[in-house]
């Protein structure tokens, strides 16, 4: 038997090997062509792809970009610039579609807290990575490693002992006059003394080449999660440079991370790690979600950790599990209502008293805010003297702290050489940093009076001018001719020191490279900056210490599986119950509209049947939110009904009054994200990208009316099969946990609800008087074929009762989907096999009808038996809709009372 | 002087509280001005989880859970202290001139400076912002003209005291735990907290260190005494730190110096160091709070007529603080 050949492969490996083994001609010819129509860093600033600041036009790429440029072109068994140029616009395509596909977003903050962020902007990231060679990224991996020990060991100090701030190491001002000092955690440590698990430093590279520290991140820092997404992007779109350049890999580093949080957690084996995020409008909420999916570790929100016995414990479907570490998004302040900031609903009350019992880890601990102020620079290298007797090895840029008289003194003559920055973040002394150089001589006397006032609020940075990386220009964007494909942005890295055990510190080889807006010297992801990956790059035989190569997964597969508690966090089974519901109703009001269309263009007689069974699809439009209540119904003006039918369905913000197909497909996007970090990325992806899909194909310009029926046919055609790949993925694809039951509840309420509502005013309007109306009743219940075959051309209802209502076999009759929430009901309560879950003994549904009542009724022409049919199956609706709310109530606890502080 | 005191609060609560996490600050300190002989803390109802611990400045603090639904809350804390009355020298006609002596104010402030390789002075902590009582231009504007070149800073203490004693009305209800001491500058009025917040700010906002000390003042004084201002509910005054003398306390509420008729809970940067009793409730809907503090001296008693709380001296009112 033939073995099927492995797709894929090793296509370019040997290609480039021979390359690299020597520097051939191809690739330098590849090199000048790229240094041709590559710019230069400006003036004064190094210039990362030519390895210098001087400005001389012939220089040479460095070693490593010339082989990222040959490595890349010998792929594509060219050395023409142009053909490389285009390769890297294709490159950049696809860079901005997985960008898109994958939902990656960071926040702009919105004015108003309680709203929705205003705009949730795609991840800007540049398709040319940062490069660092391992010689130099020996030096900052040691320095950054040293950082870190010394941090921790002054943090150690500052709530102990306090020997620094007695010995005059560190001014009070810094230390007790900071509002991040928090007085509550004096007198407590962390487990083995580690205060930071994960610890973030912003470096530039300076003309002369050598990496400064800008700013360091200590309390919750971000870009981990970022990082990791750049890299999963930006090495697929360069395999061969990748490889060539012999890239450290990343993922050892995000195990050593969650390996560390074991080794320090109180719970041992049977550890339970969080990641706590302050929610959904929080600016890097795309990064919680995509971190706590990587490390396999739950996302919480504060109210779904509660503290007992001075314990953390996560709100499960089956009451309180408890919680061994957590790794916090969350700002010091906010992290407990109780103990910091009062106003906090962020935070778990308790929180720090249980970080203070030992019961839980708290990656960071709190309390290190203090150390991000810029005036603590200058004391560095005497603390690491004093507490670690070494030098400091990885310098902070110029640094100084006004509230020192003599620096204070020597700083005011030379202001326009510095950056002045606040010492403090309290709302009351922050200000937006000023550049001196760029200030007038006026200006500058009013800072001069400004900071003599109050000295200690201010601290002032020299000014570096930033290195410049190449930076991939898009065609539109160039505007100057095409003369460069490839412009220079100024770029800063941010390093991340990840804990490594007790007392040890392992660096990311990396991290996050920003990259500031074009023609601009100031970097910040917030103020329109963009970011890169960062390649640590060697050549094997210059390889400092052994490194791991592992191959980088190309998926994210979770880093580690907990095994602890089997239950799903409460607020996560809301969502799933949501994505559920909205998944089911998403189908329902497609085939709805879907039908309701074809039917309108097909039977145009006015005869009183074709009335009834306009009148019930018109009534079943408006109370399924296909068109606004005030829309006529369609037996009254059909042109008028279709036309605000079809407006509606690419109305996703009900504009129309209307909460149609677009609508809907908004909020299972919104529950989608929700738990993004349960679903594969396909089934994401599936439902943004047939959202874009659906609401495009129906956007016609302002001037010009609603699609065409035939536009809006087509659209729902093509969503109806994304729908069946959403539905397969949940049935297929998903391990049958409580989560998944709940997502399978939440559909078939949906479904008993929509579909019991749906024949009920059939049978009370007299809709199945006529051949449309019978025929439209079976396409609803997506039962047509079934009905076909097993009653030919009978058109009875006692055979419509029976399909639809009692066939244990249709799965979406009645009594099957009755039949499916009582089992799914019963697994979830554990429900003993035979009696009935304490959720459905007030709850009658329609698996416990009488099948020969209902075929007697079926039968009968009088009234009132009809009417007690029509009756019953109204009831089904309103008892899906009682289970829905007792479910929320038994099984979504977060949604009690919320916290408030009191005093006395 | 012997003291017994007795503090009980107690909230109620419009619908019933799920969960509920609190810390207390009742257990008076002993220091150089005052010993503790014993302290009891009962809690209604039984919390489900209790520790005892130490606050930043080493005082003690309860920490207690509520795991179980409640609608009223009782803490009563009972408390037997002895204080030590003024020195000789700080009372009557002497006082004046015993406070003039001493380190003069500049000296202070100049002290509490930074500079490489100088002695560290404890006081330090106590000069910076703090939430509730920060450092503000015009706060050191109000005090400006007390500080006058070379005068103590005990002297200056005073007198910004009775400043703030003349220039503010006591208003109870006017303000609220979290009220700003700018705003009570502003409209010059507010309770014992405001009153000793503005001259800590005032302090602190002309360079010198300053502590907030919650308490409760004697319910009955001595017969020849007038009955202060506060004393049914906790209290506030303010410590001010003088290199050459130690800390001194003084209550802008009653224009005084803090003697034996004051009892410390315990010491901070503000109101927010040292609450008596914050918690955060899950549930509880709106709330009552009343509070009762009954504070008698053992001297008076013949045995047996020991005050019952509650009874004659105590009242009930809201906000609890004087």
């Amino acid at each position: 038997m033939a073995v099927a050949p492995r797709r894929g492969g090793h296509r370019y490996t040997a290609a480039m090997t021979s390359l690299f083994d020597d520097a051939s001609a191809p690739a330098t010819a590849t090199a000048d062509a790229v240094a041709a129509i590559a710019r230069h860093a400006p003036i004064g600033h190094f210039d990362e792809l030519r390895g210098t600041a001087t400005t001389e036009a012939t220089i040479a790429l460095t070693p490593s970009w010339r082989s990222f440029f040959s490595a890349t072109a010998a792929a594509l068994g060219t050395t023409s610039a142009d053909a490389l140029i285009s390769h890297f616009a294709a490159q950049n395509d696809s860079l901005l579609r997985r960008i898109a596909d994958n939902g990656v977003t960071y926040n702009l903050y919105s004015d108003a807290l309680d709203g929705p962020p205003r705009q949730a902007r795609p991840w800007s990231l540049d398709l040319l990575p940062l490069l660092i060679d391992a010689q130099q990224w020996v030096q900052i991996e040691r320095g950054v490693q040293q950082r870190a020990r010394l941090l921790n060991a002054v943090l150690s100090d500052v709530y102990g002992a306090q020997a620094l701030v007695r010995e005059g190491m560190l001014p009070t001002a810094l230390v007790h006059g900071h509002p991040a000092f928090l007085r509550p955690l004096c007198g407590s440590r962390p487990a083995q003394d580690t205060w930071l698990h994960v610890a973030a430093f912003d470096l530039a590279r300076g003309p002369d080449g050598h990496w400064w520290v800008m700013s360091q991140r200590t309390q919750a820092p971000s870009g981990l999660g970022y990082a990791l997404e750049n890299r999963m992007i930006v090495s697929r779109l360069f395999p061969d440079a990748f490889r060539a350049l012999h890239v450290d890999k990343l993922a050892a580093s995000y195990k050593t991370l969650i390996a560390s949080l074991l080794a320090h957690s109180p719970g041992g084996r049977d550890t339970r790690i969080v990641l706590l995020t302050p929610g959904p409008y929080n600016e890097t909420y795309f990064e919680h979600v995509y971190l706590a999916r990587y490390l396999g570790i739950e996302l919480v929100e504060g109210g779904d950790l509660v503290v007992r016995d001075a314990q953390v414990w996560l709100k499960t479907l089956h009451g309180l599990e408890p919680v061994h570490a957590i790794l916090r998004r969350l700002d010091d302040d906010f992290l407990d209502p109780l103990e910091l900031r009062a106003d906090s609903a962020l935070g778990v009350p308790g929180l720090v008293q249980a970080w203070r019992a030992g019961n839980v880890v708290l990656a960071n601990a709190p309390g290190t805010g203090f150390l991000e102020s810029t005036a603590i620079f200058g004391f560095l290298p005497r603390l690491c003297e004093r507490l670690l007797g070494e030098s400091l090895t990885l310098p902070s840029i110029a640094s100084w702290w006004c509230g020192e008289r003599s620096a204070l003194y020597t700083l005011l003559p030379q202001i326009a050489d510095y950056v002045i920055k606040p010492t403090y973040n309290d709302r009351g002394r922050r200000f937006v940093p000023a550049l001196g150089h760029g200030l007038t001589a006026r200006e500058r006397e009013q800072w001069v009076g400004r900071i003599s006032m109050r000295p200690e609020d201010f601290s002032a940075q020299a000014y570096v001018p930033l290195a410049h990386n190449p930076s991939w220009q898009a065609a539109p964007a160039r505007g100057d001719g095409g003369a460069a494909a490839i412009a220079s942005r100024a770029v800063m890295l941010r390093v991340f020191a990840l804990s490594d055990g007790p007392g040890r510190w392992r660096v990311l080889p990396g991290g996050l490279a920003r990259l500031a807006p074009p023609g601009k010297d100031v970097v910040s992801m917030y103020r329109g900056g963009s970011s890169a990956d960062a390649w640590v790059t060697s050549t094997e035989a210059t390889a400092v210490e052994p490194r791991d190569t592992r191959p980088l997964s190309t998926t994210l597969t979770p880093l580690t599986t907990q095994r602890v508690g089997l239950g799903v966090s409460s607020r996560a089974a809301e969502n799933l119950f949501w994505f559920g519901r909205y998944t089911e109703r998403l189908e329902n009001a497609t085939r709805l509209a879907r039908a309701t269309l074809e039917a309108l263009a097909g039977d145009g007689m006015d005869t009183p049947e074709t009335q009834r069974w306009q009148r019930w699809i018109g009534g079943l439009a408006r109370s399924n939110g296909l068109v606004s209540t005030a829309v006529p119904s369609p037996e009254q003006a059909p042109h008028l009904f279709e036309r605000a039918l079809v407006a509606s369905l690419g109305d996703a913000d009900g504009r129309e009054g209307a909460y149609s197909v677009a609508a809907i497909l908004g909020a299972l996007k919104q529950s989608a994200f929700a738990v993004r970090e349960r679903l594969a990325l396909e089934q994401w992806t599936l439902v943004a990208a047939s959202a874009e899909r659906f609401v495009s194909t129906l956007r016609t310009p302002a001037d010009v009316g609603p699609a065409s029926v035939h536009t809006a046919l087509a659209a729902l055609d093509q969503l109806g099969v994304d729908i069946m790949a959403m539905t397969g993925a949940q049935t297929d694809r998903m391990t049958r946990d409580d989560g998944w039951r709940l997502l399978s509840i939440g559909r078939h309420i949906e479904r008993l609800s929509t579909l019991a509502d749906v024949l009920a005013e059939a049978l009370a309007g007299g809709a199945l008087d006529s051949e449309t109306g019978f025929a439209l009743l079976l396409t609803l219940f997506d039962s047509t074929i079934t009905f076909r075959a097993r009653y030919l051309q009978r058109r009875d209802t006692e055979a419509l009762i029976d399909l639809l209502v009692l066939d244990r076999g249709n799965p979406r009759s009645l009594a099957w989907v009755a039949q499916t929430l009582a089992s799914r009901i019963a697994k979830l309560d554990d429900t003993a096999i035979g009696s009935t879950p304490t959720l459905l003994s007030a709850i009658e549904l329609p698996h416990r009808w009488s099948p020969d009542a209902l075929r007697h009724a079926a039968r009968s022409d009088e009234p009132a038996t009809r009417e007690a049919l029509v009756n019953q199956l109204r009831d089904a609706t309103r008892n899906a809709w009682a289970l829905s709310d007792a479910l929320s109530q038994r099984y979504f606890s977060h949604a009690e009372a919320p916290a408030q502080a009191v005093g006395a | 002087m012997k003291l017994t005191v007795t503090h009980e609060t107690r909230y109620v609560y419009a619908s019933r509280v799920e969960q509920a996490h609190h810390i207390a600050h009742l257990q008076p300190v002993s220091n150089d001005v005052q010993t503790l002989h014993s302290h009891h803390l009962s809690i209604s109802p039984t919390p489900s989880e209790r520790s005892s611990g130490a606050d930043a400045y080493g005082q003690p603090r309860e920490y207690f859970e509520l795991a179980t639904p409640h609608s009223e809350l009782v803490v009563t804390a009972d408390s037997l202290v002895t204080t030590a009355p003024l020195p000789a020298a700080l009372i009557g006609s002497d006082a004046d001139a015993t406070l003039a002596q001493g380190t003069p104010w500049e000296a202070l402030v100049e002290r509490m400076q930074y500079r490489a390789g100088q002695p560290f002075d404890a006081a330090r902590e106590f000069v910076h912002s703090s939430p509730l009582a920060p450092v503000h231009v015009e706060f050191a504007r109000y005090a400006a003209t007390l500080a006058t070149p070379g005068r103590s800073v005990h002297a200056l203490a005073r007198a910004l005291c009775a400043r703030i004693h003349a220039d503010f009305r006591y208003a109870p209800q006017s303000t609220d735990v979290s009220t700003p001491p700018l705003d009570a500058l502003s409209r010059r009025e507010g309770v014992c907290q405001d009153f000793a917040q503005v001259m800590i700010a005032c302090l602190r906002s002309l360079g010198l260190p300053a502590r907030y000390v919650s308490g409760y003042l004697l319910t009955s004084p001595p017969p020849d005494q007038p009955r202060l201002v506060g004393a049914d509910a906790s209290h506030a005054w303010v410590s001010v730190y003088c290199p050459s003398k130690g800390w001194l306390e003084f209550d802008p509420t009653n224009d005084c110096l803090a003697g034996e008729g004051h009892v410390r809970l315990g010491y901070g940067r503000d109101y927010g160091d040292v609450p008596p009793l914050r918690g955060v409730i899950r549930g509880g809907g709106s709330h009552q709070l009343s509070v009762a503090v009954t504070v008698s001296s053992l001297a008076d008693e013949t045995p047996g007529s020991r005050p019952v709380t509650g009874q004659s001296q105590s009242q009930t009112q809201s906000p609890s603080r004087a």
